[in-house]
C-alpha cells in the first residue's frame, strides 16, 4: 500500500515534469520571438543547420561546390545559371557557398564542444575545491588568456602543420579557458547556496554534487557564452584557413574562398563579396541568438 | 568649495602636461614631415623612376653572397665583366673591354676598363677585381658554384688573368647574374649588412627602409657618363607593396612606372588601359613538380608515367598563366643550348594513364598522393587543383597541402623518404646562361637532398651529365647532345611532370623608353638604360 503510493506520487511528479518542460519550451521560443532580431537570428540560423544538411539537394551543382573545375564557365558575373556567379576555375559560388556552411557549422560546433569537455571539468573542480587546484588551474587559464585566441590558434595550427582537423583542435585549445573561469566563478556562487550545504550534510558524494547539483544550476551563462562564441569562432576558422593554417584547397570553406578570391576583387567583385556577406550575416545571427538567450535565460535582463 | 578648486586645478595640471607633450611631439615631428614633403617634391623634379616589387627585395647585402631577390637593386650598384643577351646571343662589355681565350682553353684574359670609380669614389684596379672575385669563391655562399672549376684569378698589368683546371664556358660564369660582381674587396661583410653598398654601378645607395622603400641616386662619376643621357633618372625608387590589387591600381593611375610581378588576370585586364605597356618575353623560368621515386605507389615507373598522361598540360597553360607559357619539353627549356626539340612531350589522355595505372598493378586507381605548395602561390594552388581534377578522373585522390617555404623544405628533406612528400613544385631559372643547373641540381643523383626533389638516381644520367659539364668548356654542340640524351631517359622514366616554360610579363607605363626584359637577369630594370 505504502509502497503503490509513492509510486503514483512519482508518476505525477513526472507528468508534472514534463508539462512544465513542454511549457517551458513554449515559453522559450515565445520569449525568443518576441525580441524580433532573436527571432531574425534563430531563422537565420535554422536555415543554415537546413542548408547544411541538405547541401547536396540545395546546391544547384554539388560536385563543384566539392572543387570539380568547370573550365568552361570561368569568371561568369552572377546569371540566372549562377546566381552568385563563378570562381577562377568555374565553379558555382553558391553551391560552393552552400557545402562551405557544412564545414563551418561543423568547425563551430566540434570546437566548442571539445573546449567545453576541457573546461567544464576543471572549471567544476577549481572552483569547487579551491585552495590549490583552484590557483594551478586559474594560473593556467591566465597564461592562455594572456594571448590573443586568434595568435595561440595560429601558433598551435603551425605547429600541427595545415589542415582543417588540426585547425579545430587549435581553436579549441585556445578557447577553453575563458569558459574555465566562466563555470569557476559560477560554481563559487552556486556552492554556497543552502541546498548545497543541504546535500553535504545528507552525505552526497562530492562528485554527485558537482555533477547534478552545482553543473546544471551553473550551466545557463556557458549556453549563453558558447552561442556567441559560435560566430567568433566560424571567424577564426576562416582567419585560419585566409592564412593558409586552415582548411586546404579546394575545400569549399568560407574563409579559405575569400583568401583565394582576393586577388580578383577588382574584376571579380561577386567572388569575394558573397561570401564575406554569408559569413558576416552568420556571425552577426549567432551574437545576436547569444543575446536573445542571454534575455531568455537571465530575467533580470529581459525587456518587458 | 575647497574640493572643486583642488579639482580645477588638478584639470588643470593635466592640461598643461599634455599640451608641453603635444608640444615637443609637434617640434620634433613637423619639420621632419616638411622635409619629406620637399625631398618629394624635389624628386618629382629630379625625374624620378618607380619600380615596385611584393616584398622586400634585400635578403643579402654582401655582394659575394647575393643570391635572392636583392638582384634588381644589386644589378645597378654593382657590375659584372661582361653581360649576356640571350636574345641575339650577344656578349656586352661591362667592366672588361676585351677578352682572350688561350688555345687549350685553361687560361683567360679580360682587359679592365680604366677610370672606373667606386660610389666611394675609389679607382678600380685590377688587383682589386682579382681579390673581390678571389673573394666570392673563397666565401663560397649563394652562386660561389659556378666558379666550380677556376683555380685562380690574377692581376697582370691592365688584364684579369684566369688560370682554370679545366676548358669552362667563361663568358657564361664572368656574366652570371649572381656571384660575378666585381666589388671593393677590402670592405669588411659587416659593413654590408648594415645596409651599405658600394659598387662600380650607375646608382648608389641613398637611403633604405626594410618593406618600404630603397632610394638609389646617380653615381655621377659613373664611367659610361651621363652627357647624352637626357631624360634618364636621377633618382630611382624600388617600393615593396605587398597586396597586388594596390601595385596594379598605382600603375594604372600612372604613380608608379614599373611592376615587377603582377598576376596573369590582372595583366590580362589592365593591359588595354591607356598609358600601360606590357613586355611579354620567353624566359628561363621553367615548373617542373617531382615525384618522389622513393615512396609508394610513385616508385614505379608505370605510374608515374600513368601520372604524366594524367596532366591536363593545356589547360594548366590556359587557366593558370592564361597563355603566358609554353609546355615544357623535358627539363632544359627552349632558348638555352641543350634544349630537344625532338624530345617527347607527355599530352593528356586518360585511355593511355589507365592502361599504365593496370600495368604499374593498380587498375582501379585507389590511392592518394600528397601535393606541397608555399602557401600564398596562387598559380601553384591553381596547378593543384587542376591536377586533382584530372587525377580523380582515374580514382586518384590528391591532397593538397599549403605549406611555408621553410616547412616544404623540412618535409622534402625528411629523414624516412615515406614520410616526405609525393609531388612538390619547383620554378627553376639559370643563375648563368648555362643548363647545367636544370640537369646537375634537379637530377643528378645526391647524397644529401638538395634540390632533386625527385630523389632520383640513374647513374646513366648521371654519366651523361657529368660527361656534358666536361665538354661545355670545350664544345657546346657536344654537351648538347649529351643532355638531349640524358633528358630522353629522364622523360621515360618520368621523375617529373615537366609543366610549363613561363613568359615574363611584366606591365610598365608606356612613356618609359628603353626597357627591354633580359630573361638572364630576372626582374632586372637596368635604371641607367631607361628614361622617360
Amino acid at each position: 500500500m505504502v509502497e503503490d503510493k509513492t509510486k503514483n506520487n512519482n508518476r505525477m511528479f513526472i507528468a508534472v515534469k514534463i508539462k512544465n518542460k513542454y511549457n517551458s519550451l513554449k515559453t522559450f521560443l515565445k520569449l525568443l520571438f518576441t525580441n524580433k532580431l532573436t527571432g531574425f537570428a534563430f531563422v537565420v540560423i535554422a536555415a543554415l543547420v537546413i542548408i547544411a544538411i541538405f547541401a547536396p539537394i540545395i546546391a544547384p551543382y554539388p560536385d563543384q561546390g566539392l572543387g570539380k573545375v568547370n573550365l568552361d564557365e570561368v569568371f561568369q558575373s552572377p546569371n540566372a545559371k549562377h546566381i552568385f556567379g563563378t570562381d577562377e576555375l568555374g565553379r558555382d559560388i553558391f553551391s560552393r557557398l552552400v557545402y562551405g556552411a557544412r564545414i563551418s557549422l561543423s568547425i563551430s560546433i566540434i570546437t566548442i564542444v571539445i573546449a567545453l569537455i576541457i573546461a567544464i571539468p576543471l572549471g567544476l573542480i577549481s572552483g569547487y575545491y579551491g585552495g590549490v587546484v583552484d590557483e594551478i588551474i586559474m594560473r593556467i587559464t591566465d597564461i592562455f588568456l594572456s594571448f590573443p585566441p586568434l595568435l595561440i590558434a595560429i601558433v598551435i595550427a603551425s605547429f600541427l602543420g595545415p589542415s582543417l582537423k588540426n585547425a579545430v583542435i587549435a581553436i579549441a585549445i585556445a578557447w577553453w579557458p575563458s569558459y574555465a573561469r566562466l563555470i569557476r566563478a559560477q560554481v563559487i556562487s552556486v556552492k554556497q547556496k543552502p541546498f548545497i550545504s543541504a546535500s553535504k550534510c545528507i552525505g552526497t558524494s562530492d562528485f554527485k554534487i558537482m555533477l547534478s547539483h552545482i553543473l546544471p544550476n551553473s550551466i545557463a551563462p556557458i549556453i549563453i557564452q558558447a552561442s556567441m562564441d559560435m560566430g567568433s569562432v566560424i571567424l577564426t576558422a576562416a582567419s585560419l584557413s585566409f592564412i593558409g593554417l586552415g582548411a586546404q584547397a579546394p575545400e569549399p570553406e568560407w574563409g579559405l574562398i575569400i583568401s583565394t578570391s582576393r586577388r580578383f576583387i577588382i574584376d571579380a567583385w561577386w567572388y569575394t563579396v558573397y561570401p564575406g556577406i554569408v559569413i558576416f550575416i552568420t556571425v552577426l545571427s549567432f551574437n545576436l541568438l547569444g543575446d536573445g538567450l542571454r534575455e531568455v535565460l537571465d530575467p533580470k535582463t529581459r525587456v518587458r | 568649495m575647497k574640493k572643486s578648486i583642488k579639482k580645477v586645478s588638478l584639470i588643470l595640471m593635466v592640461l598643461c602636461i599634455l599640451l608641453t607633450l603635444i608640444g615637443c611631439g609637434s617640434n620634433n615631428t613637423q619639420p621632419s614631415e616638411s622635409n619629406e614633403q620637399n625631398k618629394e617634391n624635389s624628386e618629382n623634379k629630379l625625374n624620378m623612376f618607380t619600380y615596385v616589387t611584393h616584398s622586400d627585395p634585400m635578403v643579402f647585402w654582401d655582394p659575394a653572397e647575393t643570391w635572392a631577390a636583392e638582384i634588381i637593386v644589386m644589378q645597378n650598384l654593382y657590375e659584372s665583366l661582361v653581360r649576356i643577351d640571350p636574345v641575339d646571343d650577344s656578349i656586352i662589355p661591362v667592366l672588361a673591354t676585351d677578352w682572350v681565350r688561350s688555345e687549350d682553353g685553361l687560361e683567360w684574359r679580360f682587359t679592365l676598363r680604366e677610370g672606373v670609380k667606386f660610389h666611394s669614389g675609389k679607382i678600380l684596379t685590377p688587383d682589386m677585381a682579382a681579390r673581390s672575385l678571389m673573394r666570392t669563391i673563397e666565401i663560397g655562399k649563394g652562386a660561389a658554384y659556378v666558379w666550380d672549376g677556376v683555380e685562380d684569378i690574377v692581376a697582370d698589368g691592365n688584364e684579369l688573368v684566369f688560370k682554370l683546371s679545366r676548358p669552362l664556358p667563361l663568358l657564361q660564369i664572368v656574366s652570371a647574374s649572381y656571384g660575378a660582381y666585381i666589388y671593393d674587396p677590402d670592405i669588411e661583410r659587416d659593413w654590408y649588412y648594415e645596409a651599405n653598398a658600394d659598387g662600380t654601378g650607375p646608382y648608389k645607395m641613398m637611403s633604405y627602409q626594410k618593406d618600404s622603400e630603397m632610394i638609389l641616386e646617380k653615381h655621377t662619376d659613373y664611367w659610361g657618363g651621363w652627357d647624352d643621357k637626357d631624360g634618364h633618372f636621377d633618382v630611382a625608387v624600388v617600393k615593396t607593396i605587398a597586396e597586388s590589387s594596390i601595385r596594379r591600381q598605382l600603375i594604372v593611375s600612372g604613380e608608379v612606372d614599373f611592376i615587377q610581378q603582377l598576376s596573369v588576370e590582372d595583366i590580362e585586364a589592365i593591359k588595354n588601359e591607356p598609358g600601360i605597356s606590357v613586355s611579354n618575353v620567353v624566359s628561363f623560368q621553367q615548373l617542373n613538380a617531382f615525384l618522389n621515386t622513393q615512396k609508394e605507389p610513385l616508385n614505379n615507373k608505370y605510374i608515374r608515367q600513368a601520372i604524366s598522361y594524367l596532366t591536363p598540360y593545356q589547360d594548366i597553360v590556359d587557366h593558370v598563366m592564361m597563355g603566358n607559357a609554353t609546355q615544357a619539353r623535358g627539363v632544359i627549356p627552349p632558348n638555352l643550348w641543350g634544349y630537344g626539340e625532338n624530345l617527347l612531350q607527355y599530352t593528356y589522355d586518360l585511355d593511355k594513364a589507365k592502361e599504365l595505372l593496370a600495368k604499374g598493378g593498380y587498375p582501379d586507381g585507389g590511392f592518394k598522393l600528397l601535393y606541397t605548395y608555399t602557401s600564398g602561390d596562387t598559380n601553384l594552388q591553381k596547378v593543384g587543383e587542376l591536377l586533382k581534377d584530372s587525377f580523380a578522373r582515374a580514382n586518384i585522390d590528391l591532397e593538397l597541402r599549403a605549406m611555408t617555404t621553410d616547412a616544404k623544405y623540412n618535409l622534402t628533406k625528411a629523414q624516412d623518404p615515406n614520410e616526405r612528400q609525393d609531388i612538390t613544385l619547383l620554378y627553376w631559372w639559370p643563375d648563368n646562361l648555362d643548363p647545367v643547373g636544370y640537369m646537375d641540381s634537379q637530377f643528378h643523383s645526391e647524397e644529401e637532398v638538395g634540390f632533386n626533389f625527385a630523389y632520383y638516381s640513374n647513374s646513366e644520367v648521371d654519366r651523361l651529365i657529368d660527361e656534358a659539364i666536361e665538354l661545355s668548356g670545350i664544345s657546346i654542340e657536344e654537351a648538347s647532345e649529351k643532355y638531349i640524351e640524358a633528358q630522353e631517359i629522364i622523360i621515360e622514366e618520368a621523375p617529373a611532370l615537366f609543366l610549363y616554360c613561363e613568359n615574363y610579363i611584366r606591365p610598365y607605363r608606356s612613356d618609359i623608353k628603353g626597357y627591354i626584359d633580359n630573361p638572364v637577369y630576372p626582374n632586372v630594370v637596368y635604371f641607367y638604360d631607361v628614361y622617360r
